[in-house]
């Protein structure tokens, strides 16, 4: 069997940056649930119809994420609200969730959620980047990674139906919950809760109210800390605006989180910030396997070995950045600044050679000013000579 | 030749190996024997006329095979008489050997003659015969006090005919009197004449079965007593084809009982596991710490006690051949065989309030078991049954490093058992149970390879996950603790040097148990540089998938009249995921091919998902044998499966890079700099 090689090699002109979860812009979304379930428990049950989309069925689930990501990166709602239906979401519910009865409300909060949290990763400098699926019992499950940016990478799991690939839930996998898991979880929550406790909270969760927040925290009895649905959502709320909390109360939070989640990814730059790298690199440890060997995590390794001085782990995991994808730039200028910190030169020169011939970086010498040690690096005889072979041979 | 029937005792699974403990053995100098002629009631038997060398069977020709049984007096005779007529015969048949236990039998040997020309040229005496320890088991931990009177016979030439004949008086006490016999009608040589005999009082019913041959017993008096005969004239050669089920009956027998029904034996069995001594201290210690536990945990640490605290060693000494050591004994001794295990492990269930059998069963016969007539010798092991919240479980208490949950550990499937109840003594309905695990699968193994190319030429990275659950993880869990794993690591690289011989281990192999569970997974990390074959044009690749290979038996014999066994209730599943350095098209090649039929399922299956490629074959066994006639078909089956177990693929256009010899120099450097203890990457085992 043949393969045939495509030159699909796209360059991105980004230096390394820390991955944030971005996942507050969504909370609103799921919370509304909360306060929708507790002011309306008697919600007419959904229709459930068997879901077809005869052009779906031909295809296999990498030609659909293909299309899928295409429509992601070209915010084709048309394509991605055909794969938003009802009728599947009821169905999906009422196969993961028995003991709940979907209700119309819920459905569309969840499908709106869905939409909702598909836009907030869709920025204008957004990229969608398909990794792989697998198949479960009765899902498909799609991994995507979402460059946000200067706001970081995000993974996402999307799980579709097998046959149609209607999209029956998304998991930011920083987090502890699923969306579908979250807001049926806190809307039985709501229900038990009988519309009292929590509701304070939740609506200041929603409304982005730290003060409330802060001044609600403490008074919830330790039942209600420790319930995990009120913990993925105060993770979700904190993580991206840690600053605005005061250190007792975010390692409060961090303290119950519980083993699979402690520390959160989400809160990987809360940690850097505070250059508390291993904290860091342990809430690498939490995130699935499959985002782990991503090129941009393992990068991620690589810089946070960097910082922690610890320049052979630094170098081996930038090798493992490159294996894990040889033709991403930002994994070959992470190892390039670690084999200059290193002083390991002759690496230096090579990584730069592979630079210039794979990215088509006439100069690397222009990307060059922005590593630290790169003024002794220049002043190599590695250096020099390389430049020297470079002007004979031009 | 098939060896001598001997009652079989229970206990034949061994797991670990100890040292001998040389004061159970007899000292061979002292066992007695004697030479004199053939007890009263042995009946002579005329040989045929005598051949040529020219007509004479090679390597040896078996004249007859005569075996004679007194009930009365609980004794036996045998006589052998063949010819070796070729000198590869001279080398097999000219020592002769008679097991024997002189704990409860007498050996009298009557005759050991070598007979050239008609005439008697040789006589063996006394002082010719050497008795010596017959512990053949030992290396299985087994201790059953057998001796074996060893003669070497001197000046056998081409042609010679070796006639002997010996008998035996005596029978384990611990079979009460009970008489009950197997004779095989059938060996690996035509034989002239086959005699088996067995004279009994009038007064004792002794039943039989005759299988695998036309002939039947007569059954004439003879005063006081019935004789039972059964003459088979030039008995045809049996060949023993490879892979045959342990079940399947090869040989035609002729079995003699004196139990009318499964509950004599039954009854006969109860008696042997009644315990009467009073709880030592170390009972009832044990007792209280497992009453601390919920019901649930002490069942199961008072298995784990019995399966792993108590090293198995058979001392099966006499009696003991089939009666267990007492419980206080053993948790004394801290060891003891399946039957002394089994006993204990029911005893402490009891006090745990649970309800539990000890189970005779038989390893061989299993599924043919309930075939047989009742009889003492039909069983050789014991195990457990025991109920836990409407749920049976059949637990093997000689099995170790079985993990810690009740319901993971692995059953073994003996297929029929006779329970051992002391409260029904008086039921006539006893009869063999069912002792089918509901456990579907015997266990399940996963392997999951990912293989990482940094570009077309350069070394590779290869990651291989086996995951092993159920009797699979237990057979693994023994390995890796009885070899050590740098044993296991030289043997697996070895394995893979085969192919690739410049491969490389990355890192060490990890083990990592997960005994509660009862999962075992082993994880390798290797760098191939002769992972791709470069040609002109393209970079060649292969995805070998062929751990399937493993539980697939390719026979010998081909054309069969015997049952090829197949490993039951096994699910294989070998998946290979090459992550290649780009994404690359491989739609057209994506296929899945369902081979199957009613013995196993193969299914093989060629996906792609952007860079991923993804070779995987899966194996499911339906059933544990194929029939003769099936056969043929089931093989036609297995070479489309074996079609399948690499996938070859190629990459063109691999030199139309431009980076291509930068990056192949970067590669080249990066993999002489890895570090000795490089730290170890953490694998992902998802897909």
């Amino acid at each position: 069997m043949t393969g045939i090689r495509l030159n699909s090699i796209k360059i991105k002109n980004t230096l390394a940056k820390h991955i944030k979860a971005l996942i507050a812009l969504t909370l609103c979304c799921l919370l509304s649930v909360f306060t929708t379930a507790c002011s309306n428990t008697s919600n007419q049950p959904a229709n459930s119809e068997p879901v077809t989309n005869n052009t779906s069925k031909i295809l296999k689930p990498v030609q659909f994420n293909y299309l899928f990501e295409t429509a992601l990166n070209d915010k084709n709602w048309r394509f991605i609200n055909k794969h938003l239906t009802n009728d599947s979401i009821v169905q999906y519910i009422r196969d993961q969730f028995p003991d709940y009865l979907p209700t119309v409300s819920t459905t569309a909060t969840l499908k709106s959620t869905y939409s909702t949290l598909i836009t907030n990763h869709s920025l204008e400098e957004s990229g969608w980047y398909y990794l792989f699926s697998e198949k479960t019992e009765d899902y498909l499950i799609s991994h995507y990674r979402v460059d946000m940016d200067s706001a970081g990478y995000v993974y996402l799991d999307f799980y579709l139906s097998p046959d149609t690939f209607h999209i029956l839930d998304i998991k930011n996998v920083s987090t502890i919950f699923s969306s579908a898991e979250l807001i049926i979880g806190l809307a039985q929550l709501a229900v038990s809760e009988k519309q009292k406790s929590l509701l304070p909270l939740m609506q200041a969760t929603r409304n982005k109210d730290t003060a409330q927040i802060k001044r609600l925290w403490p008074m919830l009895s330790e039942t209600h800390k420790n319930n995990l649905y009120l913990l993925d959502v105060m993770l979700r709320n904190i993580a991206t605006q840690h600053t605005s909390f005061d250190n007792k109360m975010v390692m409060d939070i961090l303290n119950r989180m519980p083993d699979s989640h402690n520390p959160p990814m989400a809160f990987e730059d809360y940690f850097i910030q505070k250059e508390d790298y291993d904290s860091a690199l342990k809430s690498i440890d939490n995130m699935p396997l499959f985002a782990q060997q991503d090129v941009k995590l393992l990068s991620e390794r690589a810089t946070l070995y960097w910082l922690k001085g610890e320049l052979e782990l630094a170098h081996h995991y930038a090798h493992q950045a490159l294996v894990a994808d040889p033709y991403d730039l930002e994994a070959y200028l992470i190892f390039l600044q670690i084999s200059i910190v290193k002083k390991d030169y002759p690496l230096a020169i090579e990584l730069m050679d592979v630079l210039e011939s794979r990215f088509l970086l006439t100069e690397c010498s222009e990307v060059l000013p922005e590593i630290e040690g790169h003024q002794d690096f220049m002043q190599s005889k590695a250096y020099k000579t390389r430049n020297r072979q470079s002007k004979t041979q031009s | 030749m098939k060896p001598t029937s001997r009652a079989v005792s229970w206990a034949f699974l061994v797991f670990s190996l100890f040292h001998l403990p040389l004061w159970a053995l007899s000292n061979a100098q002292d066992v007695e024997f004697k030479i004199e002629k053939a007890p009263n009631w042995v009946t002579p038997k005329q040989l045929e006329q005598k051949l040529s060398l020219a007509k004479l069977r090679k390597p040896a020709h078996y004249h007859l095979v005569d075996v004679q049984k007194h009930v009365a007096t609980q004794s036996q005779y045998r006589r052998y008489v063949y010819s070796v007529s070729d000198p590869s015969g001279i080398s097999d048949y000219s020592d002769i050997s008679i097991r024997f236990n002189p704990a409860f039998e007498k050996l009298t040997i009557h005759t050991i003659n070598i007979v050239r020309g008609g005439k008697i040229v040789s006589r063996v005496e006394k002082s010719d015969i050497k008795i010596i320890n017959a512990e053949d088991d030992r290396s299985n931990n087994i201790y059953s006090g057998e001796m074996t009177a060893v003669t070497l016979l001197k000046g056998v030439q081409l042609g010679d005919t070796i006639d002997y004949a010996y008998s035996l008086a005596g029978q384990n006490p611990v079979f009460s009197g009970n008489f009950a016999s197997f004779e095989w009608l059938g060996w690996r040589t035509q034989v002239d004449q086959i005699n088996v005999e067995v004279i009994s009082p009038k007064s004792r019913n002794i039943h039989y079965q005759v299988y695998g041959t036309a002939q039947t017993v007569s059954v004439t008096q003879q005063e006081d007593n019935l004789l039972y005969r059964l003459n088979i004239s030039n008995s045809q050669k049996v060949f023993e084809e490879d892979n045959v089920p342990s079940w399947h009956k090869t040989y035609p027998y002729v079995q003699f009982s004196e139990y009318a029904n499964w509950q004599q034996v039954a009854t006969w069995a109860s008696a042997l596991f009644t315990v009467n001594s009073q709880p030592s201290e170390q009972y009832l210690n044990l007792i209280k710490e497992l009453k601390k536990q919920p019901q649930k945990q002490a069942i199961e640490k008072a298995i784990n006690y019995v399966q792993d605290e108590i090293r198995y060693l058979g001392l099966e000494l006499a009696e003991n051949s089939h009666k267990p050591h007492t419980p206080n004994e053993v948790i004394a001794n801290k060891y003891g065989d399946c039957k002394d295990k089994s006993l204990l492990l029911v005893e402490l269930l009891k006090e745990l309030g649970v309800k539990a059998n000890v189970a005779l069963v038989s390893s061989y016969k299993s599924k043919m078991l309930n075939t047989y007539l009742p009889a003492h010798n039909v069983f050789n092991h014991a195990i457990v049954k025991l109920e836990y919240n409407d749920n049976k479980y059949w637990i093997d208490p000689t099995i170790s490093l079985q993990g810690f949950k009740l319901e993971n550990k692995y059953q073994p499937n003996y297929s029929y058992a006779l329970l051992i109840e002391h409260n029904s003594t008086n039921n006539d309905s006893v009869q063999l149970v069912d002792a089918t695990p509901s456990q579907p699968l015997k266990g399940t193994v996963n392997i999951k390879e990912t293989v990482k190319a940094i570009d077309y030429v350069s070394p590779v990275e290869w990651i291989i996950v086996s995951h092993f659950t159920g009797v699979e993880a237990e057979d693994m869990r023994y390995k890796v603790n009885n070899s050590g794993l740098d044993s296991i690591q030289k043997q697996y690289l070895n394995y893979y040097a085969k192919t690739f011989p410049k491969i490389s281990k990355l890192s060490a192999l990890k083990a990592s148990d997960d005994i509660k569970n009862n999962h075992y997974t082993l994880t390798e990390h290797y760098l191939v540089p002769d992972f791709w074959t470069i040609n002109q044009t393209a970079s060649e690749f292969a995805l070998n998938a062929d751990y399937t290979e493993n539980f697939i038996y390719q026979p010998d014999t081909i054309i069969r009249s015997q049952p090829l066994y197949i490993p039951p209730r096994v699910q294989v599943e070998h998946r290979v995921t090459f992550i290649l350095p780009e994404d690359i098209d491989f739609s057209s090649s994506v296929t899945e091919d369902v081979l199957e039929d009613k013995h196993v399922r193969f299914v093989s299956n060629l996906s792609y998902d952007r860079r991923h490629l993804t070779y995987s074959n899966q194996l499911h066994s339906k059933t544990d044998h194929v029939n003769p006639e099936d056969v043929a078909d089931y093989l036609s089956l297995l070479k489309k499966i074996e079609d399948h177990k690499t996938y070859y693929g190629e990459i063109t256009n691999v030199t139309q890079e431009s980076s291509m010899l930068a990056m192949q120099k970067l590669a080249s450097r990066l993999n002489k700099m890895r570090a000795k203890n490089s730290p170890p990457t953490q694998l992902y085992e998802g897909r």
